[in-house]
């Protein structure tokens, strides 16, 4: 007697993961793919778990071997760039599908859609409601944020107590992708932005406009009064920081709250960014997954994705990693992000303030020369000259792709 | 624990029929190579007797990631790439029985370090992983990164990053290590980054970067289609080996040293074979167009000989293709080589320069206590004449003795210099006098100085040292006369030269008609006592110290050389903007004397108690400790300090920079004078402390006081 055996007719697709050092992350993508070869008789996938620190190397150089796997992992900035280098092909799935998702957890490009994400982080100021009720310190909410001034105040206050090492931490420690992700919203909140977004063709008068230059002096005002710790100067782990009290207030993501509660229970909050002018902005990212522009099975492989981004799995991922589902029904599912849940109020920070980083094959540039800029003008070099130069710098890379026009 | 296991004979058996066919067609190296297999086999057998656990059955476990095309699983989940072609060929050939666990990369290291893997692969070499693991030393690959240049920019070192626009992609293995580069060196460059790999040719070639790192593969085809120059110097080499725990026997490590060895020195063995296969530039893809259209022709020739034409023009492009892989293997090798070469003198040179800097420093405190010791000798007033000369001839000696050592500092790059900004043509002519003397009158000599020469930022002293021991050689090469020319001129960075450099230079020349240096010997004059000359005639210091120094200034050094026709030796400096300083005066004061407390921290004993002496003797009031703890319980005990003297290398948990800093922590803003035998580079770290002085020892008692003056006076 035989048995069906849906394994023997099934077409096997590669699957490169940006291997993650979290076992519980990584537990949840394999309970995926497995239940995704079980559930349908055609497609088998085959995970691999690169090293997260070769990953974009890798990819580079398969893309230049032509031995790119049929499913690929990308970070969600650099979708655009990986579309236009033709890495990535636009996925054979109903747009429908990803219209209740966050903006930010689907990867588009000129007019396509090239990935989704399984989950979004975001990111507030975590603090304690008896450190800002001792200063005398309004309770913000994300219908009424802090305003410049009022976050200006609270700063000088807490500074002035002595009580903590800073009134704030920003993460400056490290280098890399957290300056845009986290910062450039301040940038954004005060009227300016990376490049300007109508053309993508120049970041002129947005990046060192009369806005931009009133970030760059507010910045540099925070390390020279040592209202923040200064770039690169070693931290312990930031949270534990916040939790021992050497900062009054942390700038970071949601991941971290779940600790900072255990530690503190009811007494902390997380509160939206402040609003320098232009309303109060917060980073948006997640991974995703998308198909490689080499794979000879992009059915089989937007497939997956399709298996892959249904709400149970983004409620798993949220009640398991702390991230934010990036659906109402996956938030409504979800232990920490439903009704009732301790982390709920990051779903309406997410829908309400989040903005995508430049959708830009020259976001990678970008991200790099803002960087810089921002490490250079907290070393104290001069704001204008600094923002001149940033804005120099993008605008040859734009030059020298022609635009970055898609053929 | 090693997980021995017995070999496996029919692996070993499948394996060797395997490499059998492979070399079929080469048969006259057959028997050559089957004798080797059975040396390797009986190397095996005979490690795998001495090796404890020899009767445990258990398979060797060799960790197992994916990096294609390194490491990977196929479609059918078999191991392969080249590492895997590789193991199966050494640990069969050993006679070993092996499997693979499944492992995240960090993972894979922990359980090395664990013990719970025997044999990880594919483990890039570095000093920290050097400290967790145990290295099979034979590297099986070796990568590195490709500098690309226009034709203008010449990039012999990494100081030649200084100033340079560099074109990097961005988030690439290559920034990273370009950054870290950067910073650990000092330099200053401008990144220029890109969205794409190719990005980082065109910056080049629209005058927006000077230069562009990039990987090799990519770099040696854009060089050739873009007439862009590929420097000498590979970028970030890095040679990849097996590792194992630190407690794996060291019978098991040689046998692997051995089969890795015999692997590479073997023509047509199973590494060559994958490196081919896996690893060199020749897998250049065929567009997907490509094969599709092949396909389809082959069909249509079944049908119809007419498109024999078409078949031939295939076979062109193959041809050509194939032309094209040669050329890129050909210019593979060459960088593998130059890769090699660049990694072994640098380790070379790095391994003597750490060989060098311990030896001085103990040499030193020895030092410190002669002279200590004789310089009290000399202030006793009962001394004859007959003792105060024995007395001055010893104090000469060791004075000699601590010039080599400085000058084995120099070589190390360590040594202390106190670079200003001076005119080469104004030291030179303060000399001129003096060198002339050292030249008997069979040797004419001339001098000449650009008029316009620009300032540099130099030590003083050292940069007449180096003049003076090139001049030294150049008078011993020309035994029976001839002549010595010293020049000094500007080399601008836009001059007249073919290959100009980009920033402005000084270059210092001295050139004789004498013997000259064989070939053999130009690339070793370089290393200390090395020498050419008779013995007893030189300690072989002399140009060690000059290549340590011009170094360690930023500068280049250069030796051209035609036997029996004489040797021109090039320093070149870079230009300084800063502004000329006024020449320093005497390191000494009249005023020595002191009554201020001194707390003297220093672990030997014999150089605590002759720095004691030295102090006392001038007036200070001493305080000694024997280590940085207990200086600080003196600290809390006694009611303050004047100034700190401290050694810096001394036992305990408190030591070096955190000592220094914890110091100034404790003691507040007292003056601190280190002394180290290290030299400068030990204080990398302390650049930021004030009041904070390095002084190399050993020293002498009146420069010390001085120094001590100076600094309580400041």
């Amino acid at each position: 007697m035989f048995f069906a055996r849906p394994a023997a007719a099934q077409t096997e697709l590669s699957m490169w993961y940006h291997g993650s050092q979290n076992e519980l992350e990584r537990g949840i993508i394999l309970e995926i793919v497995d239940d995704f070869n079980a559930s349908q008789p055609d497609w088998k996938v085959i995970l691999k778990s690169i090293p997260e620190g070769s990953y974009n190397d890798a990819v580079v150089q398969a893309a230049w071997t032509g031995n790119l796997p049929d499913i690929i992992d990308v970070d969600a900035p650099v979708v655009a760039n990986w579309a236009w280098q033709g890495y990535l092909q636009p996925l054979a799935i109903d747009a429908s599908l990803v219209d209740p998702f966050l903006p930010s957890t689907v990867g588009r490009w000129n007019g396509e859609i090239y990935s989704v994400g399984l989950w979004e982080a975001a990111l507030a100021i975590l603090t304690r409601k008896s450190t800002l009720a001792k200063y005398d310190i309004r309770l913000p909410s994300l219908a009424e944020p802090w305003t410049a001034t009022e976050f200006e105040a609270a700063l000088v206050k807490i500074k002035a107590s002595g009580e903590f090492d800073y009134p704030l931490d920003l993460g400056v420690s490290g280098e890399g992708e957290w300056f845009p992700y986290a910062l450039s919203p301040f940038l954004q909140s005060y009227g300016g932005d990376l490049v300007d977004r109508s053309t993508y063709m120049t970041a002129q008068g947005v990046l060192n406009g009369e806005a931009a230059l009133r970030f760059g002096a507010w910045w540099q005002s925070l390390f020279t009064r040592a209202l923040v710790p200064a770039v690169g100067l070693a931290q312990k782990d930031r949270t534990e920081g916040l939790i021992d009290g050497t900062y009054a207030m942390a700038w970071n993501g949601n991941w971290t709250v779940l600790d900072v509660i255990e530690a503190h229970g009811e007494d902390v909050v997380y509160l939206p960014a402040p609003d320098f002018g232009k309303g109060s902005v917060i980073g948006a990212g997640s991974w995703q997954f998308g198909v490689s522009a080499t794979s000879e099975h992009v059915t089989g492989a937007s497939a997956f994705v399709e298996f892959a981004i249904q709400d149970r799995y983004l409620s798993s991922i949220a009640d398991t990693l702390g991230l934010i589902p990036p659906t109402p029904a996956a938030a409504k599912a979800s232990k920490n992000y439903g009704p009732d849940g301790r982390l709920s109020g990051f779903v309406d920070l997410s829908r309400q303030q989040a903005m995508l980083r430049p959708v830009s094959p020259s976001y990678v540039v970008i991200a790099k020369v803002f960087e810089r800029a921002l490490v250079e003008i907290a070393g104290g070099a001069d704001v204008q000259e600094m923002l001149n130069e940033a804005v120099n710098d993008i605008n040859r890379d734009i030059l020298r792709n022609a635009g970055y026009k898609p053929e | 624990m090693l997980g021995l296991g017995i070999p496996s004979p029919a692996k070993t058996c499948g394996n060797v029929q395997n490499g059998l066919g492979l070399r079929r067609q080469r048969a006259h190296l057959v028997i050559k190579e089957y004798l080797y297999r059975l040396c390797g086999a009986l190397v095996g057998l005979a490690v795998l007797a001495a090796l404890p656990g020899q009767g445990n059955a258990d398979p060797l476990r060799v960790g197992f990631y994916e990096n294609p095309p390194k490491i990977f699983r196929d479609e059918k989940g078999q191991p392969t790439g080249f590492w895997p072609e590789v193991t199966e060929a050494i640990l069969t050939g050993l006679g070993y029985d092996f499997e693979y666990i499944d492992c995240e990369w960090e993972t894979c290291l922990e359980m090395v370090r664990q013990g719970q893997l025997d044999l990880m692969p594919d483990v890039a070499f570095s000093e920290e992983r050097a400290q967790q693991f145990q290295f099979i030393n034979e590297a099986l690959i070796y990568s590195w990164s490709t500098i690309v240049t226009s034709e203008k920019v010449e990039i012999a070192s990494l100081q030649d990053f200084e100033g340079k626009r560099i074109a990097v992609l961005a988030n690439s293995i290559q920034e990273r290590d370009l950054s870290r580069v950067l910073r650990e060196e000092g330099l200053k460059s401008k990144l220029i980054w890109t969205s794409s790999v190719q990005g980082a040719i065109d910056a080049i070639l629209v005058g927006d970067a000077d230069m562009a790192i990039t990987n090799t593969f990519f770099a040696v085809k854009m060089a050739e289609q873009n007439s862009l120059r590929i420097p000498e110097l590979p970028f970030q080499v890095n040679s990849y080996h097996y590792i194992v725990p630190t407690d794996a026997p060291h019978s098991f490590v040689q046998a692997m040293n051995l089969a890795s060895y015999r692997q590479q020195m073997t023509f047509g063995s199973e590494f060559h074979s994958a490196e081919y296969e896996w690893i060199s530039f020749h897998k250049a893809p065929l567009p997907g167009w490509l094969t599709t259209a092949a396909l389809i022709t082959a069909s249509v020739l079944l049908l119809s000989g007419a498109l024999i034409f078409i078949l031939r023009r295939v076979v062109q492009a193959r041809t050509s293709d194939l032309a094209t892989t040669v050329e890129a293997l050909s210019a593979e090798m060459d960088l593998r080589k130059k890769a090699e070469k660049f990694a072994l003198e640098t380790q070379k040179f790095d391994a003597i320069g750490r060989l060098v800097g311990g030896v001085a420093h103990d040499f030193n405190n020895l030092l410190s206590v002669i002279m200590g010791n004789l310089e009290l000798l000399k202030d006793q007033k009962e001394l004859d004449a007959t003792s105060q000369k024995f007395t001055d001839q010893a104090l000469l000696a060791t004075k000699r003795g601590a010039k080599l050592t400085y000058d084995l500092l120099s070589f190390g790059r360590r040594a202390q210099l106190v670079p200003q900004v001076l005119r080469i043509d104004l030291v030179l002519g303060g000399i001129e006098e003096m060198l002339r003397r050292t030249l008997p009158e069979n040797i004419s000599v001339a001098f000449s100085y650009d008029p316009d020469l620009k300032a540099v930022l130099l030590d003083q002293g050292q940069l007449e040292n180096a003049i003076l021991n090139l001049v030294l050689n150049a008078r011993d090469a020309m035994p029976g006369g001839g002549r010595l020319t010293l020049s000094v001129s500007n080399l601008s960075s836009d001059g007249t030269e073919g290959r100009e450099p980009l920033v402005d230079q000084v270059v210092v020349s001295v050139t004789d008609t004498g013997i000259g240096i064989k070939e053999e010997a130009l690339n070793k004059v370089f290393e200390p006592f090395f020498t050419t000359k008779e013995i007893d005639k030189g300690s072989g210091m002399g140009l060690a110290m000059v290549h340590g120094f011009v170094t360690q200034s930023g500068g280049q050094i250069r030796i051209h050389s035609i036997w029996e026709q004489g040797t021109t030796v090039e320093l070149r400096f870079p230009v300084t903007s800063e502004e000329l300083e006024t020449v320093a005066g005497s390191d000494t004061s009249t005023e020595l004397l002191g009554d201020e407390k001194i707390l003297l921290v220093e672990d030997d004993e014999d150089v605590r108690h002759a720095l004691s002496k030295r102090l006392s003797a001038s007036g200070f009031n001493v305080t000694e400790a024997s280590n940085g703890a207990a200086a600080l319980e003196l600290a809390t005990s006694s009611t303050g300090f004047d100034l700190l003297v401290t050694d810096l290398t001394m036992p305990g948990s408190i030591q070096g920079v955190d000592w220094v800093r914890q110091a100034r922590d404790t003691f507040g803003e007292v003056p601190i004078v280190v002394l180290t035998g290290y030299g400068s580079d030990a204080l990398d770290g302390l650049s930021d402390l004030s009041r904070c002085l390095l002084l190399n020892k050993p020293i002498s008692g009146p420069v010390l006081i001085s120094k001590i003056r100076h600094l309580l006076e400041d």
